[in-house]
C-alpha cells in the first residue's frame, strides 16, 4: 500500500464517525498517514481530536474503519506496532517508574528491553526517580513515564494526544528531538494539540480539525508555498 | 453570603434542570427519595409487634457504640487528607474571591451537610429493628432523628474547628491522630477485659458500653443521656444535657467566628485528593483502600507475555500490600464474617456465607479487574480480548478463594464444622465472588453508555441480584424438598457452587470479545 507522497501508508482512517448521545464529536473523517510522516491534529477545544486519537488507539466504539500497517486498529497485529501516550497519564499507583518500563516489556514481549528503558530514563530525567511509586509523581512526570511506556516497544505508528501538556521545557525539547528521531526510523506520529507552536518545527501533515469535521488537510510544502503561516491559516479556517 | 448562596442555590437548580433531561435517571432518584420519605414515615406508624424485650441498658450499649464510631470516624477523616469541604472549582473561584474566609468555611459546612441525609437515610433502616425490641416512648422516633442529625453536624462543625485550630500543623494533624487511636484502643482493650470477665461478647458489649464512663466524654455522654429518653421518657437530664449541647454550639459558633482562617493552604491538599476520589467514583471506580498506605518492597518475576503480564503485574500489587493475597481486606472480611455470629441468633456456616458474600460484593466492585478497565494498558496489549478478561480476573479470583478458605477455617472452627464444609463454603465464597467480576462484563457491556454513573452501580446491583438469586433459590429449594436424604445440605452447597461456576463459565463465554465491544470508562 502506498501512500501518494512519502511512502507507505502506516495508519488508515476511513469515515471514522462517533456520537456520545446526541453530540456527534467525529464526523466522518478520513485520512492517511505514511511511514516518517508527522501528522499534526490542531482544532480549538471540543474540535474532536482527542477523540479521533481515541478511537484510533482503540478505546471507543466508533462507525468506521481504522487500520494501522494494513491491520485493523483493535487486532493483535495492530497492537503490537502502535504506542499510545494518553492526554491524562494514567499510571498504576502502586508500581514504580521502572515497574511500569517492566510491565510493558512483559506485556509486549519485548526482549532485552533494560537497556533500552534506561536510555529512555535518561533521556527524561526519570533515572534517579525509577524507585518512585506512579501515585508519587507529579502529573508532568507521569507524562514523561506515559512516553517511555509507548516508546520502549519500538513502535511503527505512536499516537500522541497532547503530549507537551505538563512537561518541562527540557522535556519538551527531548520530546521533539523524538519526533524527528522516530520519523528517520520510519515511524508514523500522529500529535494531536492545540498548542500550535509546540509542533511547528516538526510537522509533516497538518489536519485541521473544527467541530467534529477536518476542515483543512495540506502538507508542509502546501503551506509553505502558500506563504501563510500554520497559525494564520488556523485562525482562518476555524474562526469562521 | 449572598454569593456563596448564589452557587448554592443554582447548584442544586441544575442538578435538577439536568435531571429532567434525563428520565431513567430522575425516575431512579425519585423512587430512592420516595423510600427514603417512606421509610421515615413507615418507621413512625409501624406497627409494633414485638414484645419489647430489649432493656434500656441494650439501647443505652447501642446509642453509645453508634455515637462512639460515628465520632472516631468523623475525626479520623478530618485528620486525613482525603476530607474536605470543598471541590477544586470553589478552591479555585471561592478561594480567591474577597470573601472572608470564614463565611466559606461556613458555606463548605452547609454544601457538606448533605451527607447527614445519607446518614439519616442509613439510619432510618434500623428503625424497625429498633421498634421490635425497645419500648419505644411514642415521641422516642422523633427524638432518634432529630439528636443523631443534630450530632452529626456537631461532629462536622468540630472537625473544622479542629481544622481551623490544630490541623493545619502536620507534627498536631499527628498527635491528634496518634491520641485517637490511643483512645480506640484502650476502647478495645476495656471492652476485651470486660469479654474475659464475663465470657459472652453480647454481655460483655452491653456492659460495657453502658458504662456510666462514657458519660464523661463531652458531647458523647450528653447525646447519649439526650437520646436514651426515647426509651426511657423525657426528664430533668434531658433537658440539662440538651442545654449543653446548645452551650457546646454557641462555643463552638464563638470559637469558629474567632479561628485563625488562614486555612487555604492546607485544605487545598486535602480538595486536590477528594477531586481526585470524586473523578475515580465518575468513572465508576472507588478508592482502593491503599491510596495512603505504605507499600512492601517486593519484586515479581514475569512469565510468558502478552495478556499474563497483568496477572503478574497485579500478583506484584498484592504482594506490596499484603502477604501475597491476604491483606487488610482478608483480616476484614473475616471479622466481619465472624462477627455475623453474633448479629444473627442461630447462625450457622451459611449465616456467615450469605453475609460475606453480601460484603464481598462491596470490595469486588473495587477489585483489579475494574481498577483495570480504568488504564489504557489493557485496551492496547496486544492479546487477545479472552485471554485479557482471564489474565485481569484470575487474581481476584484466588484472593476470593483464599479469603474464602481464611474465612471459613476460622467460622469453622468456631462452629465446630467438618472440613467438607468448609472447604464447599469456601468455595461457594469464591464462585459468588466470581459472579461478582464476571458480572461487571456483563454490565460492562449493557450498561457501558448508561447516562449516570449512580444508575449504572444501581443497574449492575440489579443484573447481579438476577444472575445469583436462581442459584440461590435452586440451592434452598433442592434442600427444603430432599431434607431427608443423607449430606443433602452438601449437595445444596455444591448444586450452588456448580451453578455459580457455570453462570461465570457463560458469562465469560458471552463476553470473549468484550474489548471489541467496550469503550474506555
Amino acid at each position: 500500500m502506498k501512500s501518494g507522497r512519502t511512502g507507505e501508508v502506516m495508519l488508515t482512517v476511513n469515515d471514522l464517525t462517533k456520537q456520545y448521545d446526541k453530540t456527534l464529536a467525529v464526523n466522518g473523517i478520513s485520512f492517511e498517514v505514511s511511514d516518517s510522516e508527522i501528522a499534526v491534529l490542531l482544532g480549538p477545544n471540543g474540535a474532536g481530536k482527542s477523540t479521533t486519537i481515541k478511537c484510533i488507539a482503540g478505546m471507543l466504539r466508533y462507525k468506521g474503519s481504522v487500520e494501522i500497517c494494513g491491520y485493523p486498529n483493535k487486532s493483535i497485529k495492530a497492537k503490537q506496532v502502535f504506542g499510545y501516550v494518553p492526554e491524562t497519564p494514567a499510571l498504576y499507583e502502586m508500581l514504580t517508574v521502572y515497574e511500569h518500563l517492566v510491565f510493558i516489556a512483559h506485556a509486549y514481549d519485548i526482549k532485552d528491553y533494560q537497556e533500552k528503558a534506561r536510555q529512555l530514563l535518561e533521556r527524561f530525567d526519570l533515572l534517579d526517580k525509577q524507585d518512585k511509586l506512579g501515585k508519587e509523581l507529579s502529573k508532568g512526570m507521569q507524562q514523561k513515564v506515559s512516553i517511555c511506556c509507548a516508546l520502549l516497544m519500538d513502535p511503527k505508528v505512536v499516537l500522541f494526544d497532547e503530549p507537551m501538556i505538563g512537561l518541562d521545557p527540557k522535556a519538551i525539547k527531548e520530546l521533539k528531538e523524538i519526533f524527528l528521531e522516530l520519523k528517520s526510523k520510519g515511524c508514523s506520529i500522529i500529535i494531536s494539540t492545540h498548542l500550535i507552536d509546540s509542533v511547528n518545527d516538526v510537522w509533516d501533515k497538518v489536519l485541521i480539525m473544527k467541530e467534529g469535521n477536518i476542515v483543512m488537510s495540506r502538507l508542509r510544502q502546501e503551506i509553505e508555498q502558500s506563504g501563510e503561516s500554520l497559525e494564520e491559516i488556523f485562525f482562518r479556517v476555524t474562526e469562521h | 453570603m449572598k454569593p456563596l448562596a448564589y452557587i448554592i442555590g443554582m447548584k442544586f437548580k441544575n442538578t435538577v434542570k439536568e435531571l429532567t433531561g434525563k428520565p431513567l435517571a430522575l425516575i431512579l432518584y425519585l423512587l430512592v427519595l420516595l423510600g427514603f420519605i417512606s421509610t421515615i414515615v413507615l418507621s413512625f406508624n409501624m406497627p409494633v409487634k414485638s414484645i419489647n424485650q430489649g432493656s434500656v441498658d441494650t439501647f443505652n450499649a447501642i446509642v453509645t457504640a453508634v455515637l462512639l464510631a460515628t465520632l472516631y470516624l468523623g475525626v479520623d477523616r478530618g485528620i486525613e487528607h482525603s476530607r474536605s469541604f470543598f471541590r477544586m472549582s470553589d478552591a479555585n473561584l471561592v478561594f480567591t474571591a474577597p470573601i472572608s474566609p470564614k463565611k466559606v468555611l461556613i458555606y463548605g459546612f452547609v454544601n457538606h451537610l448533605f451527607s447527614a441525609l445519607v446518614f439519616i437515610f442509613f439510619i432510618s433502616f434500623q428503625i424497625p429493628n429498633l421498634k421490635r425490641n425497645f419500648a419505644l416512648e411514642p415521641y422516642g422516633l422523633l427524638i432518634i432523628y432529630i439528636m443523631l442529625i443534630i450530632y452529626f453536624a456537631t461532629i462536622q462543625l468540630g472537625v473544622i474547628i479542629l481544622y481551623s485550630f490544630a490541623l493545619q500543623s502536620p507534627v498536631v494533624r499527628g498527635w491528634v491522630k496518634k491520641t485517637l487511636n490511643a483512645a480506640a484502643v484502650l476502647f478495645l482493650i476495656g471492652f476485651l477485659s470486660k469479654l474475659l470477665e464475663l465470657k459472652d461478647v453480647l454481655k460483655a458489649a452491653v456492659t460495657y458500653l453502658g458504662s456510666d464512663v462514657f458519660n464523661c466524654i463531652p458531647l458523647v455522654g450528653w447525646f447519649r443521656t439526650a437520646l436514651l429518653a426515647a426509651v426511657a421518657g423525657i426528664g430533668l437530664s434531658f433537658w440539662l444535657n440538651i442545654s449543653y449541647i446548645f452551650l457546646s454550639w454557641a462555643a463552638m459558633t464563638f470559637v469558629l467566628y474567632k479561628a485563625n482562617t488562614d486555612y487555604y493552604e492546607d485544605v487545598l491538599t486535602a480538595t486536590e485528593n477528594k477531586e481526585e476520589l470524586l473523578r475515580a467514583r465518575k468513572r465508576g471506580k472507588g478508592q482502593t483502600g491503599y491510596e495512603n498506605s505504605k507499600l512492601r518492597k517486593v519484586s515479581q518475576s514475569y512469565r510468558g507475555s502478552g495478556a499474563s503480564a497483568i496477572f503478574y503485574r497485579q500478583v506484584l500489587e498484592h504482594r506490596k500490600t499484603g502477604l501475597l493475597f491476604i491483606n487488610k481486606n482478608t483480616l476484614f472480611i473475616a471479622v466481619i464474617g465472624i462477627a455475623s455470629r453474633y448479629f444473627f441468633p442461630g447462625a450457622s456456616m451459611k449465616t456467615v456465607l450469605y453475609f460475606s458474600v453480601y460484603i464481598l460484593f462491596f470490595f469486588a466492585i473495587q477489585g483489579k479487574w475494574t481498577q483495570e478497565l480504568g488504564k489504557p494498558y489493557i485496551y492496547i496489549i496486544p492479546a487477545s480480548s479472552f485471554s485479557k478478561v482471564f489474565c485481569a480476573t484470575v487474581s481476584d479470583n484466588l484472593k476470593n478463594a483464599v479469603d474464602g478458605l481464611i474465612l471459613f477455617s476460622i467460622a469453622g472452627f468456631m462452629f465446630k464444622s467438618d472440613p467438607l464444609t468448609v472447604v464447599l463454603s469456601a468455595a461457594a465464597y469464591t464462585t459468588f465472588g466470581a459472579i461478582y467480576v464476571y458480572g461487571d462484563l456483563l454490565a460492562q457491556r449493557f450498561l457501558g453508555s448508561a447516562h449516570s454513573r449512580n444508575l449504572k452501580v444501581f443497574l449492575k446491583i440489579l443484573l447481579i441480584l438476577c444472575v445469583i438469586l436462581p442459584g440461590i433459590a435452586i440451592s434452598v429449594i433442592i434442600s427444603m424438598v430432599f431434607n431427608s436424604i443423607p449430606f443433602i445440605d452438601y449437595y445444596s452447597m455444591l448444586i450452588l457452587i456448580v451453578y455459580n461456576m457455570l453462570v461465570s463459565g457463560l458469562i465469560i463465554f458471552l463476553n470473549r470479545r468484550i474489548f471489541d465491544i467496550i469503550e474506555m470508562s
